[in-house]
């Protein structure tokens, strides 16, 4: 196996170092494991497309290992899964979260079925890869994130990096991962930077990072709300723990938990649909076991429950952001 | 490919693999009422001619996907029958160690990287492994088998789109028998399914209740898939004699059935017996042999033990 080289337990570069946007630590892993790993290839709508997946995918060392599909993501779902039990590692681009919803049928009912119904006799090495994108009118057919309506099928792991260390890190770890993975990538995260190893690293799927230490309350976020819980932490001196799980599932519950039992509060951002979703999810978790721990009710932060509007004023009154935060964070600290 | 002409080895074969679908199956009907059985169960009897003849070209590393109609193509595949049967009976020996059921079948090592229930989606997994088979430069066959009722979904059209554009070395492997569940094929499927697929690819038709029909024309396809690249289709119409799901024979207006006239086996046994190729004897002597089979993977199967509550929650 090509990929037991990268077991290294790799913390993140301290200050300075080589500097990537999120886009490109992407295209680096995408890169190194189809150096790597002979089996590794792309395939989706657009995955060949003129701007290499807004620049995730530009300038590969094996174009020929990319395979552009037509609108037809459902059997793209269904031949991706066909090849990996027949021993390769595909990696199925989706531009838009929204566009993968046109394959559930295979992702839901094959793809994350496939290890219980054969008891793992067959491996199933996918990772499906998609965009979140936001504003500029996008609207509600493509500005979804949905990663709590994956996470909720067993048999499918979700990860949902913030920074461009933990994207090269994760994504390596999905392609290696001998399991469907279900990697979703912000696009407002595309050009942030940040330090990242050259060489090939894996970071285990289901351990978190504690962004930001704090004694007065925990946040949990993911993806782009980390960014922004960061933003609001730091512009208003919060006295906060952040906690960024990486992956919805599997999900670090240790990690969250011992912040918990410190803090004694529990907020989760969550940019996401609200019902039954990634947030609640976090909040049963606590609420399950460490209810004697919390000296508030928990919190959340989500979307509204609607869908995307398209007009920048609807949007600017959609999207909770770092001042959402804050002010959400301040309320809590004030009460007790 | 193989060479069609009948010989006494071939026609062994052949009627090896006919008579041990239909004698399973036959011994499912007898043993199912007496719920030993938990699992929905869709009959192959009177369509054995398809998967005896397609996987008759099959080796060991070939794969077929296939749908809820599993039994005949396992079999044929090269599937062990107490490994079915103990599947069947929800046992731990069974090949998906009983968590798949009859509709849910595994076995790597003869090709058969696991089965659906669903309708068409499995269609596109075939295509998958002929892609990877492409992608490696491998000498191995990928078979996508469903029935007319597939034709109906999008995946299907997907699938063979894809295929013909991408040059994928697949077959599409029709099962016709003009049934989707109770509903007769012009009530589905409004244009011939054959005649729309060839503007996609090469189209071969066979007699799906002539094993040599089906084996002939399943042969061209492979020769041409594996000297072209490219994909084909073979489309099949057969008879099926039950009902879609469950033990009693089909009693659809619809759907006549002349067990005389529709049985691949009885069709392929007096070509044998006119050719001298094999005896009455001859013949009840297999179908001895078959049934002692049978009974050596029921006990097998009795003997085996259930899962435990405890496997529940692993390899999730």
């Amino acid at each position: 196996m090509p990929w037991s080289r990268f077991d290294q337990n790799q913390t993140a570069p301290e200050g300075s170092g080589r500097v990537l946007a999120f886009k490109d630590a992407i295209r680096e892993a995408i890169d190194q494991a189809m150096i790597t790993d002979s089996r590794v290839f792309a395939i989706g709508l657009d995955a060949d497309d003129k701007f290499g997946v807004f620049g995730s995918m530009s300038n590969l060392t094996h174009p020929e290992r990319v395979i552009g599909t037509p609108i037809s993501e459902n059997a793209v779902a269904g031949i991706s899964l066909g090849a990996a039990l027949n021993g390769m590692r595909p990696i199925c681009v989706h531009l838009r979260v929204d566009f993968m919803v046109l394959a559930m049928d295979q992702i839901v009912n094959y793809i994350a079925k496939w290890r219980y119904m054969t008891r793992g006799q067959v491996k199933v090495p996918i990772v499906l890869r998609a965009i979140i994108g936001r504003g500029w009118g996008c609207g509600a057919q493509h500005s979804q994130s949905l990663g709590g309506l994956f996470a909720h099928i067993p048999g499918l792991k979700v990860v949902m990096p913030s920074d461009p260390y933990d994207a090269k890190g994760l994504f390596l770890a999905a392609v290696k991962d001998d399991w469907p993975v279900i990697f979703i990538e912000h696009r407002r995260l595309y050009k942030n930077t940040g330090a990242v190893p050259e060489e090939p690293y894996i970071l285990p799927l289901g351990k978190g990072r504690i962004v930001h230490s704090g004694n007065g309350l925990t946040v949990v976020a993911t993806s782009l709300a980390v960014v922004d819980a960061l933003n609001a932490i730091t512009a208003h001196s919060l006295d906060v723990e952040l906690i960024d799980p990486r992956c919805l599932k599997p999900l670090d519950e240790e990690l969250i938990l011992a912040s918990v039992r410190k803090t004694g509060r529990l907020l989760v951002v969550d940019y996401d649909f609200p019902a039954c979703g990634f947030a609640a999810e976090v909040c049963a978790m606590v609420a399950e076991k460490a209810a004697n721990h919390l000296k508030r009710p928990v919190r959340r932060i989500t979307f509204p429950e609607c869908s995307m509007p398209a007009s920048g004023v609807l949007e600017q009154a959609y999207y909770p952001g770092p001042d959402t935060i804050a002010a959400c964070i301040k309320s809590i600290l004030n009460e007790s | 490919m193989n060479g069609n002409t009948l010989t006494p080895e071939l026609g062994r074969r052949l009627l090896r693999k006919l008579r041990e679908i239909r004698q399973f199956e036959e011994r499912i009907m007898s043993i199912y009422p007496t719920d030993v059985m938990v699992t929905p169960v869709h009959l192959h009897i009177g369509q054995e001619a398809v998967p005896a003849g397609v996987c008759d070209h099959l080796r060991p590393h070939d794969v077929i996907f296939f749908g809820h109609r599993t039994h005949g193509w396992a079999l044929a595949k090269g599937m062990a029958m107490k490994s079915l049967m103990a599947e069947l009976y929800g046992r731990t020996t069974g090949c998906s160690h009983g968590f798949g059921g009859s509709m849910h079948l595994v076995d790597p090592a003869n090709g058969i990287l696991g089965s659906s229930a669903l309708v068409g989606g499995s269609i596109a997994l075939g295509v998958g492994a002929a892609l990877a088979a492409k992608l490696e430069r491998r000498d191995q066959f990928a078979v996508s088998c469903f029935g007319d009722g597939a034709a109906d979904s999008g995946v299907f059209w997907e699938s063979m789109n894809f295929a013909a554009l991408k040059s994928v070395p697949v077959l599409f492997l029709c099962e016709d028998n003009a049934l989707s569940n109770v509903m007769r094929k012009q009530d589905h499927l409004f244009a011939d399914m054959g005649a729309v697929a060839a503007n996609f690819m090469k189209v071969w038709r066979a007699d799906g209740t002539d094993v040599l029909s089906v084996r002939a024309a399943a042969g061209e396809a492979f020769d041409h898939i594996r000297a072209s690249g490219k994909p084909a289709l073979l489309s099949c119409p057969t008879k099926r004699w039950m009902k879609h799901q469950g033990v009693e024979a089909d009693d659809l207006p619809f759907n006549p059935v002349d067990r005389t006239k529709d049985c691949p086996i009885r069709e392929l046994e007096q070509e044998m017996l006119a050719e001298r190729m094999i005896t009455q004897a001859g013949i009840e002597q297999m179908a001895g042999e078959i049934e002692s089979q049978i009974n050596a993977a029921i006990t097998f199967a009795q003997q085996s033990p259930f899962p435990t509550p405890a496997m529940l929650v692993t390899e999730v």
